[in-house]
């Protein structure tokens, strides 16, 4: 096991650097010079501008600007950022906590969520629970979380006269307030993939209960209880955690916006701020790390794959 | 018979030539592993054999899961292409036929599988899959292949009716006959059955024979008929096949093979299956341990020997050559018992 | 007098469908004596198979018991609540199915699925629990019992996983085991060996078999007497020596010649039966096996025959067999 979680990681880092070259092009093809984006003021001279750009070191070829990010790379530094002027590693060390802990709180909510209702789906099939839930899923699967988010705060503000805190705090710092805070935007983040969690749980878990080694566990004369929870539902997590793992993209990408609608300083937010401002450095490294935690998630989904199926565990 | 034909055959098959000829066949899977897909071992799942079928003829290949049988098969139709060896067609060497030829070779040698419910595709009418064949060749007329359908259908034991009908309507021994027409809808002369009866219930399993046979006599066919039921294939085919571990271990006319079997492996599997009116008491019955080792990792000399209730030291060192003993009978020579 | 350890009674088993109730089987009675081994047989159709999940109470969905009793060593089984009847199955009942590829369960290791029967039926500490289960793989012949314990299902050959079956139905010690065709995705070597173990754990537990197959030649082989099944009836039941060399139901006779035997003629075609086995919504009036019979006359097509008892046990469910008429057998 061990060799295999050395060896993905080593792909991981093989793919990052692929991203990096990939992201360094790609950033610098989006329209708009960073330099008037900063200046924000027409009537400035050009030498002011020749200026600038020299101090960005964008005046360099390519293949300098991206030797020199690596240089500094190697040793952390990984630039300054245009826009506020910090140190890009500073910046983004704030907000990274915040983005990994909203998604795994969307995670935890999305699977708690979904595989409770996808069981009790399966478990009262075809009942009106049943019904009453699938339909629910598929609300849950259409609705886009941004619109989810929205009408959160309306309903929060509106009907229950309640606004989350504004002002950020770090889950250490101060447990209840950042609770209150992330539960809105994790539940708007993880409910698509709640629904289709529980879609999914809910066909596997009834096609283990179909299957025969559930009759021979009843034959047994195992009961009822252990048959679905103990047999049936670890069979049928299997699919489901495959589903988590190639969802969790799409998860990451609604941080962006997410954080944006809930005034949440994270690194979707600071995505969105680095486009706005062209800033080459910031955005590159908050790129590659979306990119870091996709591979590090899928990697933890494939170990626990192990722990749910054993067949998987001696598989190279 | 209306068939349109695109090609003459001969009025009277030669009796003596081998429209098929199989030489030193080999199919070795690759095992791959991790994600670039390194070669670390093989599935030698056929190993070397050779046979042949004469026109008309029934060869029986018989062996228990695993011992390449039904790889065998598919090479023949060309379904996949073997590691070594050649496979012959009427003379000509069928892994280097291409455009035309190939699709002259696939018309002229068809397959029916083991399971008729998932061989045939579940949302095409019966009509259409038997014609299908048809189409692909192009052999006669738009209705001339409707008159063929019925043809078929009648040959088959069926209803022109049924022509309407979804497979999913049919029970499984129909099925069958629908995969039989279907395989004879492009008139071959020579079919790959792939254990045809084997998911069958007895009494049904004796229609489909009885028609395999009928069929063989009406039109000359010749038959690969693979199977694990000993007694069906003793029926059926004029020489038997025996096969352990992608490997030939004996080979004789059906009668030689069960009155007088040589191979220690053939003898156990003739006392393992269970008989209906077999004196039990008298009965001495061969129980062989353990089971079919993997093909992956295959006993070294005589494949048989760490199950072969007769074997000698020598087995292990040996790998036993088919040796002829008479005309029409041959074994791998293991040293455990020449 | 003891009871005899399996007594059914007029069991008739529906499903609801989308076309209305039908009778999978209908009116089935026979009983297994204690130590004894009984075998059903019968097509796919013949109901063979519910019947034993009957026993079982373990019907798929909208299955019921509609009519009929099960006694269990004279116990009522049907209408048992569902943790009642708990309590029996694997206690009382062992049940080895056919697949034994897709019987046992994936995702634990085979020790813990024996030991699981041991701790939900027997008071056994964890370690009692282990020890009883190594003694059960040693029984059933698996080598090297104890690093067994810890392997999954994939690890083992299809003959091993039918092993540890046997090892899960035997391991409470039941008094009824059910086999439901056990060796028929079995290689033949190795149909052999299982059989041979059935035997053998029936002779050492004395536990009674009923053994389900659609297998004439396994019949003569495991059984003494046997239970003739079709469409969902019996039509007819003996001692096995007597049913299979002198059968009183052309169905029986007809099936008897349709299995391929080693002494037969090539040059001959084999005896068939036309036509198929009918589906529980379109049975045919009077006999169920009218349309295919080749002893059919008019009686037979208005008039359903009863279970005759042809004498010693041997009863048939035919209008030949009440007039007391011999059929020819030739094999």
């Amino acid at each position: 096991m061990l060799q295999v979680i050395v060896r993905r990681l080593v792909y991981g880092f093989l793919i990052l650097n692929i991203m990096t070259v990939f992201l360094f092009l790609v950033i610098r093809l989006i329209p708009g010079d960073p330099v008037r984006v900063q200046l924000a003021d027409a009537a400035v001279s050009q030498e002011r501008i020749d200026e600038l750009t020299a101090q960005l070191g964008l005046d360099k070829p390519l293949w300098e600007q991206l030797g020199s990010w690596y240089a500094g790379a190697v040793r952390g530094d990984f630039g300054m950022s245009f826009s506020t002027g910090r140190p890009v590693g500073s910046v983004i060390a704030e907000r990274l906590t915040l983005t990994i802990e909203l998604t795994i709180l969307a995670v935890v909510v999305a699977v708690l969520l979904g595989i409770f209702v996808g069981v009790i789906s399966a478990v009262r099939r075809n009942s009106l629970l049943d019904n009453v839930l699938r339909v629910g899923a598929v609300i849950g699967l259409s609705v886009p979380n941004f619109w989810l988010g929205l009408l959160m705060i309306t309903f929060t503000s509106t009907v229950l006269q309640w606004v989350p805190p504004l002002s950020y705090r770090g889950l250490l710092e101060d447990p209840v307030q950042n609770l209150t805070q992330m539960l809105l935007p994790a539940v708007a983040l993880g409910v698509a993939l709640a629904a289709s969690v529980a879609r999914l749980s809910r066909s596997s878990m009834l096609e283990v209960l179909g299957s025969d080694f559930i009759r021979t566990h009843r034959a047994k004369g195992v009961s009822e209880r252990a048959v679905m929870f103990r047999h049936g539902l670890r069979n049928s997590l299997i699919p489901v955690l495959t589903l988590i793992g190639i969802q969790i993209g799409g998860l990451l990408g609604g941080t962006v916006i997410l954080e944006q609608i809930f005034a949440l300083p994270g690194l979707g937010r600071t995505v969105f701020e680095a486009v706005n401002n062209r800033d080459y450095p910031l955005l590159q490294v908050c790129v590659l790390l979306y990119g870091a935690i996709f591979i590090l998630v899928n990697l933890a989904v494939d170990v626990s794959y192990g722990w749910v199926n054993p067949r998987m565990r001696k598989a190279d | 018979m209306t068939a349109p034909t695109t090609h003459e055959r001969p009025a009277v098959p030669a009796a003596d030539s081998s429209l098929l000829e199989v030489s030193d066949l080999v199919k070795h899977f690759p095992v791959r592993r991790g994600l670039l897909g390194r070669r670390v071992g093989e599935v030698r799942a056929v190993d070397g054999v050779s046979f042949s079928v004469g026109r008309g003829e029934t060869l029986g290949l018989v062996g228990e899961s695993g011992c390449g049988k039904s790889t065998i098969g598919r090479m023949v139709l060309g379904l996949i292409r073997p590691t070594g060896g050649t496979v012959r067609y009427a003379g000509k060497d069928v892994l280097g036929l291409r455009g035309g030829d190939l699709k002259e070779h696939r018309r002229r040698l068809q397959i029916v599988f083991q399971d008729p419910f998932s061989s045939l595709d579940p949302r095409m009418k019966v009509g259409r899959i038997i014609a299908e064949g048809l189409d692909i060749h192009k052999i006669g007329t738009k209705e001339s292949r409707r008159d063929w359908v019925v043809d078929l259908l009648r040959q088959v034991g069926l209803a022109p009716r049924d022509a309407g009908r979804f497979p999913h309507q049919f029970s499984g021994g129909q099925r069958q006959r629908i995969s039989i027409a279907r395989a004879l809808a492009t008139n071959p002369d020579f079919l790959v059955c792939d254990e045809p009866v084997s998911a069958l219930d007895v009494s049904i399993q004796a229609q489909i024979i009885n028609l395999l046979r009928d069929l063989q006599r009406q039109r000359g066919l010749g038959y690969l008929f693979v199977s694990h039921d000993l007694n069906l294939v003793r029926y059926i085919a004029d020489r038997i096949c025996v096969m352990y571990l992608g490997e030939i271990v004996e080979v004789a006319t059906a009668e030689e093979l069960f009155t007088a079997p040589r191979h220690p492996y053939t003898k156990a599997l003739l006392s393992s299956a269970p008989q209906l009116r077999a004196d039990r008491s008298v009965r001495e019955r061969i129980q062989l341990t353990g089971e079919v080792p993997s093909a992956a990792k295959p006993p070294s000399g005589c494949r048989f020997h760490p199950r072969c209730p007769q074997a000698v030291p020598e087995s292990a060192k040996v790998r036993p050559r088919l040796t002829q003993i008479s005309p029409s009978h041959a074994v791998a020579a293991c040293p455990c018992f020449t | 007098m003891t009871p005899p350890v399996l007594e059914i009674d007029g069991l008739t088993t529906s499903f609801e469908t989308r076309q209305g109730r039908v009778e999978v089987v209908s009116n089935v009675s026979f009983a297994i004596p204690q130590g004894e081994s009984v075998a059903v047989v019968g097509e796919s159709g013949s109901g063979k198979s519910v019947t034993a999940l009957s026993i079982m109470g373990l019907l798929e969905g909208n299955g019921t018991v509609s009519k009929g009793s099960i006694r269990l060593r004279g116990r009522e089984l049907v209408g048992l609540s569902n943790k009642e009847y708990r309590l029996i199955r694997g206690r009382n009942i062992g049940m080895i199915f056919q697949d034994p590829t897709t019987c046992l369960d994936p995702v634990y290791p085979i020790g813990h699925q024996i030991s699981q029967a041991l701790r939900i039926h027997k008071d056994l500490s964890k370690a009692q629990a282990r020890a009883r289960t190594v003694e059960l793989l040693t029984m059933v012949g698996i080598p090297d019992p104890v690093s067994r314990l810890k392997s999954y299902q994939h690890e083992l050959s299809g003959g091993q996983r039918q092993r540890v079956m046997i090892a899960i139905a035997l391991a409470c010690g039941p008094e009824l085991l059910i086999a439901d065709e056990p060796t028929t995705a079995l290689d033949v070597t190795v149909q052999a060996q299982i059989l041979g173990l059935l035997q053998k754990a029936q002779e050492e537990t004395g536990a009674a078999l009923l053994l389900i197959t659609h297998d004439l030649a396994v019949v003569a082989e495991m059984a003494k007497r046997v239970v003739v099944m079709y469409a969902g009836q019996v039509v007819e039941e003996g001692l096995v020596d007597e049913v299979l060399n002198q059968p009183r139901h052309p169905y029986t006779a007809a099936l008897l010649r349709s299995v391929l035997s080693p002494d037969m003629s090539r040059d001959e075609p084999l005896h068939i039966i036309e036509g198929t086995v009918p589906g529980a919504h379109d049975m045919p009036g009077g006999c169920r096996f009218n349309p295919r019979c080749e002893h059919a006359f008019d009686t037979c097509l208005t008039e359903a025959p009863g279970l005759h008892d042809c004498g010693s046990g041997h009863r048939s469910r035919c209008w030949l067999a009440q007039r007391g008429e011999r059929l020819e057998v030739s094999v």
